[in-house]
């Protein structure tokens, strides 16, 4: 009888202790969402809002031009997209405050056609159908990642210019066939820099342990194994592989390191996978450098104290010293402290450059013109062509400086931009 | 309201549609206005590539067109009481039987189609053979993990099958979308008719009396593993079929759309449109795939919130779903309608 | 040696978060007869409410794990009231119903917070352990609290009038009825604390991994299979088969790369399925 009068006044109590704190933390936490809901409405349609205001104002009879944008901001890889989204409207704003694309005297405003997809293959053929059916687009930014196995065929068959942020190296994404294809970065020289700046800051590392996800590891294998030659260095042990959906990364961090590497190098992943390694590898107290791709804030905010060692490559920050000037005005465009993957954004730049170059709005023109570029600008700088023999294609796959960074104690030390060894 | 539910779900529970007697009699007098209907909708999409030729519009068609037959597919086995939830793991055996050769050995699609069908057959009945003993909740679980294993199968299975990222660059059956659309067409329509055919033959009555009660099944001789079997075998040749199909036309195979999440949306087209209706997975599929994509589209990011809303509507006014509505409604009106030509004369 | 403890420790963290999550799924499945879905997705939401509270509130991690913890029991009241108890255990219905409120859950996260990878600060920073044997602290703390929880849930099942209750409608749902026990009310109870195990699930990955708006769809799985192997209608049966989860996937993929794991776990699980469809320790 008394235990269960004490349960029950336990259970009140509880219900209690439920109620007041979860109405004052609902209505807490709505005011956090709804204010975080605003900033991104209002980084939503700024770019929107402004655009039309330009035309007005600035040139009103200015033509505008079409420009297909296929990212994927519902599933899975909204994680980088979502973000790319951003990136690219605000880009496709500043070159439409510099006066647009200019052609044979014309100048086009860029509007973006941005399409959903969802993450997947299907998702990805889908937007692209409707970018080239319906829209009758006939240049496309995107899409990123090993999505271009869906779209590329697409693209082909109907002639329409596309230039993917990056890819996954399957020759069904690009290879000698596929003449409209370009590719924003050589995923390749992004590694590249990662090892040249493992050596440049961390003179004794001889061996690295590579460690990456296991899906589109297999078409990197063999040009990763080639780069850390080139790069005069040795690989510890054979590759450790994971898969992109697991949650606990501790295994694989007491894998790397059982290799006992001079240093560790994680070329492929996503934000969390790297984390979840990284925060396992300290634990452990493996103390040799680490480089992976970063952005400073996300690391040192994710990591805390394990955040130290890092050797970081594409953090885009203001604070970097070494910043290029259309990058530090991209940034400066929203949030700067947002996470800026600069891929989409890039290959958006790039393009506009190349339809400049060619001074036509044909995609076959442009493909022509293009493939006689050896320079283009970018977002990061000087850009030059990459990858010309794996690719099979002349001037296809375009490279850029890569920007670098020390972690440390959760303090970040930005450090001169790295040229990547061009990939043959 | 209330008593309407009441009534249609009795009529289903006890009066199968597919049951002799007096029902037949009523629908033979009320099948004309949903026949016309049903060959207007034939003639209209027959005719339709004319006018949207080479539209994202066609796209959609083909996809519905695919989505049909798949959730169908799937409602056949369950009229068989079998709550399948593999059946996206049934279309990716059909994709990857079909895009492996397609892509390594570079066979021909009329080759690598009808494999992709019959791979999945023969790999859909062996494996509802140890499920057979298996029934409700247990079985629905048992083939969510055979689901889940088959997947991670082909996630593992290396270069082969292109691990998560899936395989690209297979071949193409033709280069003009309208072809497509006539192919997808004619399958969809070639497999209802299968499916209708089954359902309402001797057959497609000894699985729904399975579904009801096995045991009163088995006591008046109805075997129930060898017909249970045959509903899977039956269902995964169709899931096989344009599993294959569809891997042909993306040119794309890829993990993802055959996981637990693809066969969640298959059931939920079924769910919505109606489990107890032969045209219910039709109905969803249009409701939850051509809804979202011809008017919602443009919401992007907030398109899920669309189909969640749909789902809850759905969910808490129409417990039989769409077709299920339709019908408690059309059951209403005749009846009415009958009561006021022969007084007394109540069903 | 290093890494066998290190696995050791692993597989037991694991298995705690399993358990729990098992538990709550185990108290919906069992009362209401409902297959929650949103499981997983209320297992994300609640990490993502935690961090809110850590990060954007400034509380201390300590207040904010009950906050966040209540909040979700709270929500699974309201859940209960207006989603699941108008279905009236339709099995079709609450699928449709969990998978609605798992995408909007989903789209949500993904739609505010979703463009950058997040961790809940830890609650105890740094690493303890003897000699070469380190151990994160926030790990020895999870699994401190998670072991104190499992021991209050047994004795929460097995001891209190609730878990009485709980038990009575589970087994005899008319004869707990006749018994004077209110079925809504032992309903909304279950689902309340089932919600609030997944926040305390959420909490723990939060803080020991990181956070995307797509964790909670490995968990769910991983859920599933722990019910379905335990066996419906089984408690004591979770735990076992959470410390066998545990195993399988905190000790595999030391041995074993990626995608391999995945494949030669649920392999295992479908096996064992197969041989008890009615799992390991469940009763009819």
């Amino acid at each position: 009888m008394k235990k269960t009068a004490w349960v029950s006044v336990l259970m009140v109590l509880m219900i209690l202790l439920a109620v007041v704190p979860a109405l004052a933390g609902c209505g807490k936490a709505e005011e956090t969402t709804t204010t975080s809901a605003p900033t991104q409405t209002t980084a939503g349609p700024t770019p929107t809002t402004a655009a039309p205001s330009s035309t007005e104002t600035t040139t009103a009879q200015m033509e505008t031009l079409q420009i297909g944008v296929i990212l994927s901001l519902t599933d899975w890889f909204s994680v980088v997209d979502a973000a790319e989204k951003m990136d690219i409207e605000y880009v496709a704003q500043m070159i439409n405050e510099d006066g647009g694309i200019k052609v044979q005297g014309k100048s086009y405003k860029v509007e973006l056609v941005i399409e959903d997809g969802k993450s997947s293959l299907d998702g990805n053929t889908a937007a692209a159908n409707k970018l080239v059916l319906d829209k009758k687009l006939k240049f496309v930014v995107g899409p990123g990642a090993f999505f271009n196995l869906a779209t590329t065929p697409i693209f082909e068959q109907n002639k329409v210019l596309h230039v993917a942020n990056y890819n996954g190296l399957n020759p069904a994404e690009m290879n000698k066939d596929t003449r409209y294809a370009f590719l924003g970065l050589d995923p390749i020289t992004q590694q590249s820099a990662a090892l040249k700046a493992l050596k440049l800051y961390y003179p004794n590392v001889k061996n690295v342990a590579l460690a990456s996800e296991d899906a589109t590891f297999p078409a990197f294998e063999p040009h990763f194994r080639a780069l850390v030659e080139r790069t005069g260095l040795t690989l510890a042990g054979e590759p450790i592989l994971y898969a992109t959906q697991a949650e606990d990364y501790n295994p694989i961090a007491a894998k790397i390191k059982a290799l006992n590497p001079d240093a560790v190098w994680m070329p492929i992943g996503i934000d969390p996978t790297y984390f979840g390694i990284v925060k396992g590898l300290r634990t452990l107290g493996y103390q040799g450098p680490i480089t992976f791709p970063v952005d400073a804030p996300s690391v040192v905010g994710a990591l805390g104290d394990s955040a130290t060692g890092i050797v970081g490559i594409l953090s885009k920050q203001v604070e970097d010293p070494y910043i290029a000037a259309p990058m530090k005005r991209l940034l400066l465009m929203g949030d700067p402290k947002r996470h800026v993957f600069g891929l989409a954004p890039n290959a958006l730049y790039l393009l506009k450059h190349a339809i400049e170059a060619a001074d036509s709005l044909d995609p076959t023109v442009v493909r022509d013109k293009w493939e006689t570029l050896t320079s283009l600008p970018t977002l990061y700088g000087d850009g030059f062509p990459s990858g010309n023999q794996l690719y099979g294609l002349p001037n296809h796959a375009w490279a850029h400086p890569i920007p670098v960074c020390l972690i440390n104690d959760g303090k970040v030390e930005y450090k001169p931009w790295i040229l990547p060894d061009v990939t043959p | 309201m209330s008593d309407m539910t009441e009534i249609d779900t009795t009529d289903i529970r006890l009066v199968p549609e597919s049951a002799v007697g007096q029902e037949v009699a009523q629908t033979k007098s009320r099948r004309w206005p949903g026949l016309s209907v049903l060959g207007g909708l034939v003639l209209v999409l027959a005719l339709l590539p004319l006018g949207i030729s080479g539209s994202y519009y066609m796209h959609v068609l083909i996809l519905t067109f695919f989505y049909v037959v798949i959730a169908s597919s799937w409602r056949v086995v369950s009229i068989s009481g079998q709550f399948n939830i593999a059946i996206g793991a049934f279309m990716g055996i059909g994709a990857y039987a079909a895009a492996i050769p397609s892509v390594w050995l570079h066979w021909s699609p009329w080759v690598t189609i009808p494999l992709g069908a019959v791979a999945a057959t023969i790999v859909g009945a062996l494996l509802a053979y140890p499920f057979a003993r298996l029934r409700t909740i247990y079985y629905a679980m048992g083939t969510l993990f055979l689901g889940y294993v088959v997947i991670n199968l082909i996630t593992a299975g290396g270069k082969t099958t292109g691990m998560s990222t899936g395989l690209g660059g297979v071949e193409p059956l033709f280069s003009d979308r309208t072809y497509y659309y006539y192919l997808a067409f004619g399958l969809m329509l070639v497999s209802l008719a299968c499916m209708y055919r089954l359902e309402f033959s001797r057959i497609g009555v000894r699985m729904k009396a399975i579904a009801q009660s096995h045991q009163v099944a088995a006591s008046v001789g109805i075997g129930e593993r060898r017909n249970r079997i045959l509903a899977v075998a039956f269902g995964s040749f169709f899931a096989g079929l344009m599993g294959a199909v569809y891997c042909h036309y993306q040119g794309v195979a890829s993990p993802n759309s055959y996981g637990l999440g693809a066969t969640l949306w298959i059931i939920m087209y079924v769910l919505v449109g109606g489990i107890n209706s032969f045209w219910g997975p039709a109905v969803g599929v249009g409701m939850l795939l051509v809804i979202p994509e011809f008017f919602f589209r443009d919401l992007k990011g907030n398109l899920p919130y669309v189909t969640a809303a749909i789902l809850l509507i759905i969910a808490f006014t129409m417990p039989e779903g769409i077709v299920g509505l339709l019908k408690a409604i059309t059951d209403r009106v005749s009846r009415r309608f009958r009561r006021g030509e022969v007084s007394g004369d109540a069903p | 040696m290093e890494i066998a403890v290190q696995t050791v420790i692993n597989v037991v963290l694991l298995g705690v978060v399993y358990i729990l999550m098992g538990i709550g799924f185990a108290f919906i499945l069992n009362l209401l007869g409902i297959f929650n879905l949103a499981h997983g997705a209320i297992f994300m939401s609640a990490a993502y409410g935690c961090y809110l509270l850590v990060v954007k509130l400034g509380l201390p991690g300590f207040a904010a794990f009950p906050v966040t913890v209540l909040a979700a029991a709270a929500f699974g009241i309201l859940v209960e009231r207006f989603l699941f108890r108008p279905m009236k255990a339709d099995f079709n219905r609450t699928m449709m119903v969990c998978i609605a409120l798992s995408t909007v859950l989903v789209t949500t996260f993904n739609r505010f917070l979703g463009t950058r990878a997040l961790a809940i600060p830890p609650f105890l920073a740094g690493t303890t352990g003897l000699g070469p044997y380190r151990v994160q602290t926030d790990r020895i703390l999870a699994f401190c609290i998670g072991i104190v929880l499992l021991v209050g849930i047994i004795l929460f099942v097995d001891r209190s009038r609730w878990g009485a209750q709980m038990q009575a409608v589970t087994q005899n749902r008319e004869g707990a009825a006749l018994q004077g026990i209110r079925f809504s009310r032992v309903a909304m109870l279950a689902v309340s604390v089932g919600f609030g195990l997944a926040a305390i699930g959420g909490v723990f990955m939060g803080t020991l991994y990181n956070l995307t708006p797509f964790i909670g769809d490995v968990t769910l799985i991983k859920v599933l299979m722990l019910v379905i192997l335990a066996g419906l209608g089984s408690f004591n049966g979770i735990f076992y088969v959470g410390g066998l989860l545990g195993l399988l996937y905190g000790a595999l993929p030391v041995v074993l790369p990626g995608a391999v794991v995945d494949a030669l776990a649920s392999i295992l699980v479908l096996a064992l399925l197969l041989i008890r469809p009615r799992g390991f320790f469940g009763h009819e």
